[in-house]
């Protein structure tokens, strides 16, 4: 009857997706847009997104040559061993450090804007202990968690974005092209690694409803670029140019900003769900795919014993910048700027592969 | 222990719907979900040395589960005693057979009810108006047997009428087997007049039925007996329901009696499709339970399920649902209801036609239904009863006061201990100055005010009669009133904590409501270590394993998460016309309830009403 | 897995034990609902902090009635000399027994003195520090800001930040009081092309401002110069104009009123015409912007040449010499008092802003739409250009509706 329902359902594997490319938007990774973007930066994310489709589109016709396989089997078929080894270490590396990082931003963020006398490591602790807790459960833990929060994170986030409308100005628009139209696109190639984070659907590829990879990797992008946009543009419009380069966390001074007469200030609170849950979210499903990449490469058939290790990874590699500024320059160099470029060689490499072996090449025989 | 933390196999739940493919990859698909289980548990809980003979073979009294050990002392002074007991359930669990002679079944019956001691059963020995008369005895339980109908439809057609209809012993041909069955048949067909009457061949089948109130005849020279319905025991009537009350729609309630239960829901469904089958939980005190479904609709495999686990419960005594909920239930650790109960007939009613499968417990008004989900929980018949943006609205108000009831108390202690800058500055200094003179920190102030709350509520439960519903009413508010003039506490804080009460009365069922009160103290504890950011973490953690959890294979939290199809009635309540599939999670044989014009008189020209189960 | 989750509880719930690091109660915590800053006496500055008293004004804990005290603002002050702005804020604390808490300051003032010094170095703590808001207000005060401050008793109120919040909230109803949060303060001066303003505010003046009682534009008046008697002790009115951090110029009233205009925070505001057939009496009217002014700039020769146009309709609320205006072919004239009126005050502004080189009106943001790129915007160096911008000034004002009367008898 239902043997065959498919564990994480279409509309869930978008929510992942998206959430786990978009979730940034909340630290201080879209600030560098306006270092390179000036007060054109909200064509940096349009950009991007295209990149990040074309990424996705990619990596699909990679994984649809082999249904049944996820990347780092495919990797093994098409590449042998020591080679997909080097490759599995690669993605396992953009999830932990995407992972570091992000908790380390998170927390910073909520040091800095909330609990100021707090020990950094015991808010570190607190979102280790949740996160783990559900990616331990299990994929479909992570997808349902995602689905059943993202419409609070969507309301909420829009409830934000509405609430500066009346802050807005449109002259931040101008000059129309920024720092000029062949700097803007220079400029953003270099973040296109903001949608490395496509290596999920390469990861979580046979759970999901066949047939409908292609839908899922491009509908996430698509959503996770309109919401990179939309806060990339929004603190634009408040903020204007020079001063919006300032800023350490753009979202939350977009929440800090909000004044709705004597009642309506100081309103940050409100929000706070936005960034706890969609970072938390980030984080569950960062530990699942590197506890996934792992199990590959050891051979294993249960995710679970790595899911403990992701985690102590993860907090050690937060623990390693000496500091917030740090943090977010390096998630800048490393991830924002090269990762994407890395991941479409190794897509390439191994398309180019397997066309040279001819379609069907290790389709039906189990490889190991 | 530390093995727990790094690694264990993953045990698997069973499911009638396939999913989790990820947890069970190694896992034989085919083998049944009930013994999968049971043997996780034995793994975990080193129960396992118990298994079901063993507990079987002692479970005639003092010995408890299979891996308890009983006290070797009381063993050897009642050596003889545990022999004895050990001897007659043998006889019971290995199915012996009647004898063909009356005073041997009246030996090994008296040794069964003890009966020198014993003086409930009653063995009333008659003989049969036959020529010759035929010895026979009839054995029941006094008081929960129907003594006007044993004298009318028993013992005068036996005793004085079985001339008239031609009985005879020696009709036809010798005394063989087949005379043997063709007295028993007469007797059956031409001389009862009791409603149902069956054969039992074993002793076991007899001393059940007799337990339920029915006659065992027992002729000499045959090893069978036939039972008779006779019960006639003592049962409240059927009243309002005391828990679920609706101000619209039938003001009836389950009784006590499974017979009448099902009965009630009969009432509402008449449909041949309506099954009612009949299962015994337990081993020594075995609770009667109806397992109750629409065989059209329901899901077998569903069916199956739930009756798969009734089955195979090894325990004592299971009186309550509540005991065989937590025999059932899937994830027993989680503070979560699983199943349903309810003690409205319309309610089940409603179920089984999605195609939930009811559970009916002989000896309770509480009946329960399977697959649960959280929107159920949030749920009262009366949302369906009244027009559908009252229903809507009412539900709306219903999750508020879920959020109150489980966030409040910690999101007070969060703002005001950890952002008060969330405060309008007018509030804020209100409150600071209303707190001046308090002795407490607010954490303190709220644990005090909720834990007596609580005691309040349930001394007022456990309060008799009368005396209980205004114990509630003056406790809280003189408690209040006094806290709060002895300044220990500040008058906002009464506020919030009555906000909370009304909160968690808003929640229509009543364990669901007493696991959100419990978390509610977690809750508050996060909130006064990390603000609003142990809330968060704590909700975060909580919807994780909510959306984990499944009963009877249905996530908890569909249609929400997994996002299923979705009707107009999950978490708002829709129009009634606009309902047209029964919820997806449940996966129903039909799934349309009605056509999607269900008002057909909408269309001119169209005489014949639309609706229907097609 | 369930006992896995169990035990991971419990392990999360005893590393709460050595928690509540930031947990305080608010009656643990003295809240400052202004600061002021001033030019020090004994060392750099003086910093003026004002600390409510909450049980003043939540007329007591228990048993007393609330019945407050008639105004009085339940509040004191306390000013210390420190050489920055944050370790006054560390001294409050040895000054007040309860931890200070910054995050519901409403106002930040600072002395005019010390405004017109430079207050750039201030200003960076405001964006910078987490308890700061970018929501409250800067307020430059004539006299000492600790003066200002301890004095600034609410007759209203029983809470000062309630009196503070309400009395900033004047911009909504009147064009006097320009409509600057901190926020847009630090935006406009981080910006090329327009100038920051702060509130004009002072102290209640004893002696008489003006001597002799001849006619004066209401709109003419400053704070501090404001000609009354009784009322609150402080007065908000007109603006203090920035530049490069230093406090350069003060604008009055009606020049406000203008800013307002261009910066789209203008509500309403009555207007005083003269009347032009009855010069001694006045036609006064309330006007509204009925759409956002246009401006449009060129650049000619290198210097921008700025051509606005002023949209305005309202009601009629006064005709003093009781001529009847309001008939559909004379209703002219009252729009032309009205327009008259208007263009004076707007180019007596634009007059003002090119004499101080400073552009307050924001100008600068229309004239970024004809540069492409962001570099070229910057070369072009505004604020130096636009001394020398010429204007174009158009006013349209329509009178849309006459109050209750609809034509009026003449006094017989």
């Amino acid at each position: 009857m239902s043997r065959f329902r498919p564990v994480v359902g279409a509309s869930e594997a978008i929510t992942l997706l998206f959430i786990f490319i978009s979730s940034k938007v909340f630290l201080t990774y879209t600030v560098f847009y306006y270092h390179k973007g000036l007060n054109a930066s909200w064509v940096i994310p349009l950009i991007t997104t295209i990149a990040g489709v074309v990424v996705a589109l990619l990596l699909v016709a990679l994984l649809n040559r082999y249904p049944g396989l996820d990347l780092v089997e495919i990797g093994e078929e098409l590449a042998g061993p020591y080679l997909n080894l080097l490759f599995a270490f690669f993605y396992l590396a953009l999830l932990l450090l995407g992972a570091g990082m992000a908790l380390r931003g998170t927390s910073e963020g909520v040091v800095s804007g909330f609990l100021t006398d707090t020990p950094i490591s015991l808010v570190i602790a607190f979102f280790i202990t949740g996160t783990m807790v559900v990616s331990y459960l299990g994929l479909e833990a992570v997808a349902r968690t995602a689905r059943f929060f993202v419409s609070v994170l969507v309301v909420t986030a829009l409830v934000l974005v509405a609430l500066t409308i009346p802050l807005w100005h449109w002259d931040a628009f101008f000059p129309l092209l920024g720092p000029g139209p062949l700097k803007l696109l220079l400029g953003s190639l270099n973040f296109t690694g903001d949608f490395v984070q496509i290596i999920l659907l390469g990861l979580i590829c046979h759970f999901l409803p066949a047939g409908r990879i292609r839908a899922i990797g491009v509908g996430g992008t698509l959503i996770a670029g309109f919401f990179l946009f939309l806060f990339t543009t929004v603190p634009i419009l408040v903020y204007d140019y020079p001063p919006v380069t300032e800023l350490m966390l753009p979202s939350f001074e977009l929440a800090r900003i909000i004044n709705m007469g004597r009642f309506g200030q100081r309103m940050e609170v409100l929000f706070v769900p936005l960034w706890v849950f969609g970072n938390m979210i980030f984080l569950s499903i960062s530990y699942y795919a590197a506890a996934v990449v792992l199990t590959r490469i050891c051979k294993l058939r249960d995710y679970r014993p790595f899911v403990l290790a992701a985690t102590v990874l993860t907090a050690v590699i937060a623990f390693i910048p000496q500091n917030v500024i740090q943090a977010a320059y390096w998630s800048q160099l490393y991830l924002g700027r090269y990762s994407l470029g890395m991941l479409v060689a190794i897509i390439l490499l191994l398309l180019l592969i397997s066309i040279f072996r001819g379609k069907g090449g290790g389709l039906d025989e189990k490889s190991n | 222990m530390l093995k727990y933390l790094l690694y264990r196999k993953p045990s698997f739940i069973p499911s009638v719907f396939e999913s989790g493919i990820e947890d069970r990859m190694d896992e034989n698909s085919n083998q049944s979900g009930g013994n999968k289980k049971e043997g996780s548990a034995k793994d975990s809980t080193g129960f396992g040395n118990g298994g079901r003979q063993d507990q079987d073979g002692r479970g005639g009294g003092k010995s408890k589960d299979g891996g308890v050990k009983s006290n070797p002392v009381t063993e050897k002074r009642f050596a003889g005693k545990i022999a004895e007991n050990k001897a007659i359930d043998d006889i019971m669990n290995n199915k012996v057979r009647l004898y063909p002679g009356l005073d041997n079944n009246k030996q090994v019956l008296e040794k069964i009810f003890r009966v020198p001691q014993n003086k409930d059963p009653v063995f009333r020995p008659i003989s049969i108006g036959t020529k010759p008369p035929t010895r026979a005895m009839l054995l029941y339980l006094d008081g929960i047997t129907n003594t006007q109908l044993q004298n009318s439809t028993i013992l005068q057609p036996l005793m004085l009428l079985s001339e008239l209809r031609n009985v005879g012993q020696d009709g036809g041909a010798a005394v063989g087997n087949q005379d043997d069955e063709d007295f028993i048949e007469r007797i059956k067909e031409a001389v009862l007049p009791s409603n149902q009457v069956s054969e039992a061949e074993t002793f076991e089948q007899v001393v059940n039925d007799v337990l339920n109130g029915n006659t065992a005849l027992i002729i000499d020279g045959f090893d069978r007996a036939i039972l008779m319905e006779t019960k006639g025991w003592q049962y409240r009537s059927v009243g309002k329901p005391q828990v679920e009350a609706v101000i619209r729609g039938p003001q009836e309630g389950f009784t006590e009696l499974v017979k009448i239960n099902t009965t009630l829901v009969r009432k509402i469904l008449h449909r041949p499709a309506l099954v009612a089958e009949y299962v015994n939980a337990g081993a020594v005190g075995p609770a009667q339970c109806a397992v109750m479904y629409l065989a059209d609709v329901a899901n077998p495999d569903l069916v199956k399920e739930v009756k798969k686990r009734l089955e195979l419960i090894r325990a004592d005594y299971l009186s309550e649902p509540g005991l065989v909920e937590q025999m059932i239930e899937d994830s027993p650790v989680v503070p979560v209801p699983q199943v349903l109960t309810t003690e409205r007939p319309d309610r089940v009613a409603a179920g089984l036609i999605e195609g939930k499968v009811a559970i009916f417990i002989n000896g309770n008004p509480f009946v329960m239904l399977v697959p649960c989900t959280f929107f159920n929980l949030t749920q009262s018949p009366e949302d369906a009863y009244i027009r559908w943006p009252a229903g809507s609205f009412i539900r709306i108000i219903r999750y508020l006061g879920l959020f109150m009831a489980l966030l409040l108390p910690a999101h007070y202690i969060a703002i005001v201990a950890y952002h008060p800058e969330f405060i309008p500055t007018d509030l804020l200094l209100a409150m600071t100055g209303a707190r001046e003179k308090v002795p407490f920190p607010s954490i303190v102030e709220v644990l005090v005010m909720e834990t007596s709350f609580e005691l309040i509520r349930e001394a007022g439960i456990r309060i008799p009669g009368t005396v209980g519903t205004t114990l509630g009413i003056v406790g809280a508010l003189i408690l209040g009133q006094a806290a709060v003039s002895a300044n220990i506490v500040s008058p906002i804080l009464i506020i919030v904590v009555a906000v909370t009460a009304l909160g968690s009365f808003a929640i229509p069922n009543y364990s669901f409501s007493l696991s959100i009160r419990l978390l509610r103290f977690v809750y508050i504890m996060l909130a006064s270590v990390m603000g609003l950011m142990g809330i968060l973490v704590g909700v975060y953690i909580h919807i994780g394993v909510l959306v984990s959890l499944k009963s009877f294979g249905v996530p908890f939290m569909a249609p929400a998460a997994p996002v299923t199809i979705k009707g107009t009635d999950y978490f708002m309540r829709g129009p009634v016309w606009s309902q047209e599939a029964r919820p997806d999670y449940l996966d129903p044989l039909k799934t349309r309830r009605q056509p999607p014009k269900s008002r057909s008189w909408l269309r001119r020209g169209r005489g014949k009403r639309g609706g229907g189960g097609k | 897995m369930k006992k896995v989750i169990s035990l991971l509880l419990i392990g999360f719930l005893l590393l709460l034990v050595p928690g509540c690091y930031d947990y305080n109660d608010p009656d643990e915590i003295a809240w400052v609902l202004a600061v002021g800053l001033d030019k020090g006496k004994q060392n750099k500055l003086t910093v003026t902090a004002v600390v409510a008293v909450p049980k003043n004004i939540a007329g007591g804990g228990g048993g007393q009635p609330a019945s407050g005290g008639g105004g009085g603002g339940g509040f004191f002050t306390v000013s210390m000399e420190s050489p920055t702005f944050l370790s006054a804020l560390e001294l409050l604390d040895s000054v007040v027994d309860r931890r200070a808490d910054l995050s519901h300051i409403k106002w930040f003032v600072f002395s005019r003195a010390l405004a017109e010094e430079g207050i750039a170095k201030y200003i960076d703590v405001m964006a910078r520090f987490h308890q700061f808001r970018r929501t409250s207000h800067i307020i430059v005060c004539e006299g000492r800001t600790e003066d200002f401050l301890s004095k600034g008793v609410p007759k209203l109120e029983d809470n000062v930040g309630k009196y503070y919040e309400l009395l900033q909230r004047g911009w909504r109803y009147t064009e006097f009081i320009p409509f600057d949060t901190f926020e847009s303060f630090y935006l406009k001066s981080k910006m090329p092309g327009v100038a920051p303003l702060g509130i004009l505010a002072s102290l209640n003046r004893k002696e008489p401002v003006y001597t002799g009682n001849s006619q004066k534009e209401k709109g003419n008046y400053q704070a501090g110069k404001i000609p009354r008697k009784g009322g609150g002790e402080l007065e908000f009115m007109g603006a203090a104009i920035f530049k490069g951090g230093k406090m350069i110029a003060t604008l009055n009233g009606n020049q406000v009123g203008v800013q307002k205009i261009f910066d789209g925070t203008m509500k309403r505001t009555f207007i005083n015409a003269p009347d032009p057939k009855h010069p001694n009496d006045f036609i006064i009217v309330e006007a509204k912007p009925r759409q956002n002014p246009q401006v449009d700039v060129q650049i000619i020769d290198g210097y921008p040449h700025i051509a606005v146009d002023i949209k305005m309709e309202g009601e009629v609320v006064s005709i003093q010499s009781g001529e009847n205006y309001t008939t559909p072919d004379r209703l002219y004239i009252i729009e032309n008092a009205v327009e008259k009126i208007l263009y004076k005050e707007i180019s007596d502004t634009l007059a003002k802003s090119r004499e101080i080189e400073a552009d307050f009106l924001g100008f600068g943001l229309h004239a970024k739409k004809l540069f492409l790129t962001w570099p070229e915007w910057v070369a072009y160096n505004w604020d130096e250009k636009y001394p020398e911008a010429t204007f174009d000034i158009k006013v349209d004002y329509k009178v849309r509706r006459t109050g209750l009367l609809h034509e009026m008898a003449p006094l017989q």
